[in-house]
């Protein structure tokens, strides 16, 4: 595994660092070479996932670890989203109907819009989400 | 660690109503904050309230959820409600999720005070998506 394409951070689950985690994840994909409109679907997506894990996994308490993974490898880039949270019911993450106009409920839409591999499962007591983006030719 | 380019909410009055000034990226951090601001100028119950997003460099869902949820209360009020300077980035998100045929849309604030001052459309009230 080269280090130089991975990176690793913890955050605490306080909505004051999705902006940080964002300019993180931005670079990042801009340094594998991500087209810019990859750059901000891939951004929004993992900025979703982290928010689902603060308002729904940790219900808003703001001091629980996150763990965000990114690595890059053959042009396609994995980030794997951990959280302590009790397990999630997968049946229980799902979009609504882009026509039942209501607040909320697009975050799991804007995810599997950007992803091309979206996988959710629980492992030795974390909540683990295993996203996969390949880059396209710009 | 503080947070840089934090972003503005400012609130203009204009002659029928309203104008939210958004600047900078709205995610789960602020639109807290920006729902109460826009709850709080919609209960006055002017004729108009307009959201000028020529400034936003971000959005996330629980941005599109506040605007969502400002234009559902004004149409239950009858306020006429608009959105202007919708740039790049947020017209592909309002496409990809369809808001853009819920929303009124206006390129520029002088095309959306004009429709403000014809009164017309109030928040999209030939729609039957709500």
């Amino acid at each position: 595994m080269a280090l130089e394409n991975r990176i690793e951070i913890t955050f605490e689950s306080h909505p004051r660092w999705l902006q940080h985690v964002r300019a993180m994840v931005r670079s990042f994909c801009s340094l594998v070479g991500f087209s810019k409109p990859q750059v901000h679907a891939v951004v929004l997506a993992v900025d979703e996932a982290c928010t689902n894990v603060i308002r729904h996994s940790y219900e808003g308490k703001p001091r629980c670890p996150i763990f965000l993974e990114c690595e890059s490898k053959n042009h396609t880039v994995e980030f794997l989203l951990k959280d302590q949270g009790p397990a999630i019911d997968l049946k229980k993450i799902q979009h609504r109907s882009l026509d039942d106009v209501k607040p909320g409920g697009l975050g799991v839409f804007f995810i599997h819009k950007a992803m091309d591999k979206v996988e959710y499962k629980r492992e030795k007591g974390f909540n683990v989400l295993r996203m996969l983006k390949h880059a396209k030719k710009k | 660690m503080p947070r840089k380019n934090e972003g503005e909410c400012t609130l203009r009055e204009c002659k029928d109503g309203w104008i939210v000034d958004l600047t900078g990226e709205v995610d789960l951090y602020r639109s807290g904050q920006i729902r109460k601001q826009f709850e709080q100028v919609l209960n006055k119950k002017p004729k108009g309230f307009l959201v000028n997003l020529v400034k936003v460099s971000y959005m996330d869902s629980s941005g599109l959820a506040t605007l969502i949820e400002a234009f559902q209360i004004a149409k239950k009020k009858g306020i006429f409600f608009g959105l202007l300077g919708v740039n790049a980035t947020l017209k592909g998100l309002f496409e990809i999720t369809h808001l853009e045929k819920v929303f009124q849309i206006y390129r520029t604030e002088e095309e959306a005070l004009e429709a403000l001052d014809k009164g017309l459309p109030l928040a999209d009230e030939g729609s039957d998506l709500l």
